[in-house]
Order: C-alpha cells, then sequence, then structure tokens
C-alpha cells in the first residue's frame, strides 16, 4: 500500500536493500476467499516483494487483483475506517518517495467491538463531564508525601501558578493531539503516503483516549478530591467568588487529567514509533523519550499550578501510560493468521503421564 | 495612544488573510483564499483533467482510498448550488459549519454560512453572508454567545485571570455584528496574507466590558477592530500545503492604551480533499491585560473534514 508521487511511475519503489524472497519449502494451500493473508510470507511464488513493518519479505496473495507490490489487505473496503468515499488523496511530498507504512494484515484491525468501546468510553466522559463531584469528598487534603511536594513545589505567586497552568494547558494540547495528527495522519498518512495505516493508527488512539477520559471522569466524580487550591479559596489571592472556588473544577483533584492523558498519548507514540519505524532509528527513539519528558513535565507543572497532589499525578501516570500501552499493543498482535498458521500455531497432544494422561502443547 | 490608533489605520488599510482564523473563531466560516488548494495554479473546468498527471502516472498508487480519478480539489467543475460542511475537531473544540451557496465549494462562491458555537464557557451560533473569490474572502454577520461562567465586568485599566474568573456578575450574553475581508498576494515562495475586519458589541450593560470569547479580548462597547498579516510559505505537489507566520493587532476605541499584538507560526498540510491537519499558536505579546493563553489565538493542532455537494 502506497500513495506514490506522479515522479514514481516509471521504476517500482524501490527496496534495493531487501533480498527477492526466497520461494517456500512447502506448497502453499490458497489462500481463503475473505482472509486477509496478502502478508502470509510464501503464500505465492509472486515476483513482487515488499517489506513488512518488521522488516520481513512477504510476497502478495496469488490471485491477487491487484498487480501492485503494495497491494491493501483484500479486506479493506469492509473496514469501517473506509469512511471517505469519494475523497481524492493527495500524493505525498512531490517526487519524494518515501517507504511506505504497512498495517500488517496479522495485526487486528479497528472492529465493531472497538467502535462499541470508543462510544461507551466516550458516552461516559461525557456524563462525567455533566454530572458534579459527589457531596462526599473521599479525600481531603494531602496524603503520603502530598503536603511536603506541595511545599517544595507550588509556585509563591498566583501569577506564576496561572502560567504554570498555561504551560500544562500548552504542553498537553500538543502531546495529546501528536499521536493523531503529527504520527498519523501527517507522518504517516502524508510523509509515507499511508492512509491506511493512518486510519488504524488514529482510531487506536481515539480508543486508548476514550478509555482514559472515562475512567479519569468517572474517577474524580466519584472520588470528590478538594483541588489543593482549595486551602486558599477566600483568600486575596484567590477570592470565592469565583469559578476555581465556586465552580465543578474545584473537587476534581483526583486523578490528574492532564497527566493521565499525557502519559497516555506519550505511551502511544513510543508504541507507534518502535512497531512501524515511523521515522527510523534514532528518530523514533528520541520521539519516545520527548513525548515522556513532556508528560512527566506536565504533571510536574500542575503540582506547581496547585491543581493536583503529587498522588493525583502518579495516579494519572499510572493510568494514562497502562491504557496507552495497551491498547496499541493488543491491535499490534498477529490475530489474523491464515489458517494453517492457525492449525500449528499450538500442536495439542494427548501424552501418558505416570498412570494418567495428560494434555501437551507445543507452540 | 494616538500612537495605537495611527497603528490601528494603517492595518486597517491593509486588508489581511490567514490560514488560521478558525483558530480564534468559531464563526468564522472555512472557505477563504487561504483554505483553497491554489485556486489561482489550478486549471479550470474541461482543461482541469487533462492538466492533471496522466492515470498511468499514478499506476502505483494500489491504495484503495487513492482515486486518481477524482478532481483534486472542491474548486474544480462547473459553478453550482451546493450545500457544504466543515468539522474542526482539537483538543478540546468541535467546530461544525454549513454553507449554502452558489458557485464552487470552498472556493469560488457567494452565499450563507451558520455555525453553532460550542465550548466549555459558553454556546452560540453565528450566520451570515460569504463572497469568496480567488485570493479574496468578504464575510459579514452576527454572532451571539451565552457564557456560562464569564461575567459583565466594571471598568478597570488592566485584568487579570481572576478578575475574568469572578462570579459577581451575571453572566454575559452579547452579539457581535461583525465584517471581515482577506486577501493573499503571491510573493516568492509563498504568499502574502493579510486580514482586516470590524466588530460592533452589542448587550453589554452601560458603564461595563465583556470578554468577547471570539476575539479572545476585553472589549468596551461597542466597537473593535483587527488586522492580521503574515507570510506564508507554500510547497506540495500542488502547493496545497503552507507554514508561516502571522502578527495581529486589535484594538478597542473605547479602552484607553488597550492595543493588543499577537505573533506566532501557523501551518496547514492538506491531506486530501477533504482532510487537513492544521496548527496555530499565536500567543498575546503586547497587552493591557494579564489573562494567559486565554487571551491568545491558541488553537495547536487540529483536524478539519470538508464535505460538499460535487
Amino acid at each position: 500500500m502506497t500513495a506514490a508521487a506522479p515522479a514514481l511511475a516509471a521504476p517500482p519503489l524501490p527496496e534495493p536493500a531487501v533480498p527477492p524472497a526466497p520461494p517456500p519449502a512447502p506448497p502453499p494451500p490458497p489462500p481463503p476467499a475473505a482472509a486477509p493473508s496478502a502478508a502470509t510470507p510464501g503464500s505465492s511464488g509472486a515476483a513482487s516483494t515488499y517489506p513488512t513493518p518488521s522488516g520481513a519479505i512477504s510476497t502478495p496473495p496469488q490471485g491477487s487483483s491487484s498487480s501492485s507490490p503494495f497491494a491493501p489487505p483484500p479486506n479493506l473496503k469492509r473496514n469501517p475506517i473506509d469512511v471517505l468515499p469519494g475523497d481524492v488523496i493527495y500524493p505525498p511530498l512531490g517526487d519524494r518517495p518515501s517507504k511506505p507504512v504497512r498495517w500488517d494484515p496479522e495485526w487486528g484491525r479497528f472492529s465493531t467491538a472497538d467502535w462499541i468501546i470508543t462510544g461507551t468510553g466516550a458516552a461516559i466522559t461525557v456524563a462525567s463531564a455533566i454530572i458534579p463531584p459527589l457531596k462526599k469528598h473521599s479525600l481531603g487534603g494531602g496524603i503520603l508525601f502530598d503536603d511536603s511536594a506541595r511545599k517544595a513545589l507550588r509556585l509563591p505567586s498566583s501569577e506564576g501558578r496561572y502560567v504554570a497552568r498555561d504551560a500544562s494547558d500548552v504542553i498537553l494540547s500538543l502531546e495529546a493531539t501528536w499521536p493523531f495528527f503529527v504520527d498519523a495522519l501527517i507522518t504517516t498518512w502524508w510523509y509515507h503516503g499511508s492512509p491506511d495505516a493512518a486510519a488504524q493508527m488514529a482510531l487506536v488512539d481515539g480508543e486508548a483516549l476514550a478509555i482514559v477520559t472515562a475512567v479519569q471522569g468517572t474517577t474524580n466524580t466519584i472520588a470528590s478530591r478538594e483541588r489543593p487550591y482549595g486551602q486558599v479559596c477566600g483568600s486575596p489571592d484567590l477570592p470565592n467568588q469565583t469559578n476555581d472556588c465556586e465552580g465543578n473544577v474545584h473537587y476534581r483533584s483526583f486523578f490528574s487529567g492532564h497527566t493521565a492523558f499525557s502519559f497516555m498519548a506519550a505511551s502511544l507514540i513510543c508504541v507507534h514509533h518502535m512497531k512501524l519505524d515511523l521515522l527510523g532509528g534514532i528518530g523514533d527513539e528520541l520521539s519516545c523519550v520527548t513525548a515522556y519528558a513532556g508528560a512527566a513535565a506536565t504533571g510536574t507543572l500542575r503540582v506547581m499550578g496547585d491543581m493536583h497532589y503529587v498522588s493525583d499525578v502518579m495516579v494519572g501516570a499510572g493510568v494514562g501510560t497502562l491504557v496507552g500501552l495497551a491498547v496499541p499493543l493488543l491491535h499490534y498482535r498477529r490475530v489474523n493468521l491464515a489458517p494453517e498458521e492457525k492449525k500449528s500455531a499450538v500442536d495439542w497432544h494427548v501424552i501418558p503421564v505416570g498412570a494418567g494422561l495428560g494434555v501437551g502443547g507445543i507452540f | 495612544m494616538r500612537l495605537h490608533r495611527m497603528c490601528g489605520a494603517v492595518f486597517t488599510l491593509t486588508l489581511a488573510l490567514t490560514s488560521t482564523r478558525e483558530a480564534r473563531a468559531q464563526a468564522i466560516p472555512s472557505s477563504n483564499p487561504s483554505e483553497t488548494p491554489l485556486p489561482a495554479e489550478e486549471p479550470k473546468g474541461a482543461d482541469a483533467y487533462e492538466a492533471r498527471p496522466p492515470a498511468e502516472a499514478y499506476a502505483m498508487t494500489a491504495d484503495p482510498l487513492i482515486d486518481a480519478k477524482r478532481p483534486r480539489s472542491w474548486n474544480e467543475g462547473p459553478a453550482r448550488t451546493f450545500l457544504a460542511t466543515t468539522l474542526d475537531v482539537g483538543w478540546t473544540y468541535l467546530r461544525p459549519r454549513a454553507s449554502l451557496g452558489y458557485g464552487r465549494p470552498f472556493g469560488t462562491w457567494v452565499g450563507i454560512d451558520v455555525n453553532p458555537i460550542i465550548s466549555g464557557s459558553g454556546l452560540g451560533a453565528y450566520g451570515g453572508l460569504r463572497l469568496a473569490l480567488p485570493r479574496f474572502d468578504l464575510r459579514a454577520g452576527p454572532r451571539y454567545f451565552a457564557s456560562f461562567n464569564r461575567d459583565y465586568l466594571n471598568p478597570q485599566l488592566s485584568y487579570n485571570r481572576v478578575d475574568l474568573d469572578s462570579t459577581v456578575g451575571n453572566p454575559s450574553r452579547v452579539i457581535t455584528y461583525e465584517a471581515e475581508a482577506e486577501v493573499s498576494l503571491p510573493a516568492g515562495p509563498g504568499d502574502i496574507v493579510a486580514l482586516g475586519s470590524v466588530s460592533y458589541v452589542t448587550g453589554v450593560p452601560a458603564g461595563q466590558l465583556v470578554f468577547e470569547e471570539t476575539l479572545h479580548v476585553i472589549v468596551a462597547p461597542p466597537l473593535v477592530w483587527r488586522a492580521r498579516g503574515g507570510y506564508v510559505i507554500r510547497f506540495g505537489s500542488s502547493r496545497q500545503h503552507s507554514i508561516g507566520l502571522v502578527a495581529e493587532a486589535l484594538d478597542v476605541p473605547k479602552r484607553e492604551d488597550s492595543l493588543t499584538i499577537r505573533v506566532g507560526p501557523v501551518v496547514r498540510i492538506v491531506l486530501s480533499r477533504r482532510v487537513e491537519v492544521r496548527g496555530s499558536f499565536v500567543p498575546t505579546a503586547v497587552s493591557p491585560d494579564h489573562i494567559g493563553l486565554v487571551g491568545g489565538d491558541f488553537t495547536e493542532l487540529g483536524f478539519r473534514y470538508r464535505w460538499a455537494t460535487e
């Protein structure tokens, strides 16, 4: 799959470093009608080769209607992300070819179940934003080392705290949108000319975001923890008659949404870069490190701005990281295996064990 | 003060354009010279198809989402009556818009624009007339906004965040009548872009001020003027992408020393006829107030999806 520029018309996309695919030892069975087996190694002796994201060599399926060496998976048109009928896509960067990013057909594609999870998460998020925090506040004041950390990190001036809040907003805004707009749309779609992979990435990112926002919104509504600045409501710096002190935001401290979203985004950035080689080499590693550094800065600024306790930030970082790693990695699993691979994935045997029988499997 | 007024006059005479005005205004419709992928360079009518690379040139485009046989811009084909929609999504905003007009969608057309305004700070709507030509865009119409949590403000020389967040007064309800013109002029590898607008704010109790949610400035009614200028470099197979720097000035004649200046980068990557990625970060450099990001034209990264009847 690629979106080649006009200048690529004459020669096929060069992959000089990739040797020709060796013919498979056993004769392959005919591909199933609907199985997305385009990348199943050894499925035919076709001349064209192309690299998989992992660097392995695959060939298009025998009987594929497309003569392109970058044939898309045959099930693409049934995919729910095919939401652009009638759209026209610009070729990537002029006459400069770039290696396409390919969503391996063996990886799980965004499915109906994923849509349901995402939609449910979004609905819970909206509901938790409308419903005010519970009247009973489960957590009051700092716990563990919260108070000492607040004393050390909280900025002394009101002006400074607002600047810290703004800075955390800026970093969060960049960080949370980066996996969608930069990694998926700009880097994968535009730079690599791979809209299908970009769509899969963006949808997976959206699912992770929906889960984190739902968990965070529900938790802070139920926990109803007062923000640290609540201790100074009524002071000259922060009069009682302000949105901060009278509004719903006053009791939404646990846990930090800014931190959770930032760490989720950092985890998404890392997983996508590592699995898809979006920039290649050090570029991917730098993206990952920078993203986590930005997320850590966001959490720190929330404490400096007196919006959260350290415990809010740490839980947010944990939840964000967990979801941000788990959701994409679940999609990057090899699930769409060809029947022969599924059959051979685990070889079960009944074997004698002592006086009885046991069941063993060879993976 | 006199200097500010003079600056204002100069800026007002400078028609300007931007590729990022939606960053600051939900009410501002989508099509303008900067949003049309190079209308001046793009072939029109029957010649449009022949002028594009031959279909064979796209023989390698196996992705079924890529269709080389379709027009690559909304700004092709005959003039017609059309319905168009634009959806902007970012962190955290959602801005749907609808346009009904005659001409070529998002390019050369005349008609009406309507859009709801939905944000965390209030609800509103905009409706207005629109004339879009290659490299020139004009719109005019009223905008209503009802704030959830921002009140009318008592007169002060300067305001800070606490003033803006005060709940002492009544939440503001304003109608702003606005006219805006934009142009772009080719220069070197890109365009000089310019925009000028005049807003007339109503609904504010006598003797009070209000935070105008679209212009992001504290207004002593009724007038506000704004001018924006900048330069964007264009690139891409059809020069459809752009990146550049803009500066803008706003002034409220009824407020003493109220000049606000913002400066920042803007970027636009056009992925398809329907999908774009847009970014802007135009924070305040000079202002009588200290209201932080609230006073800036702050969108950062966003996604735009466009659709129109063929």
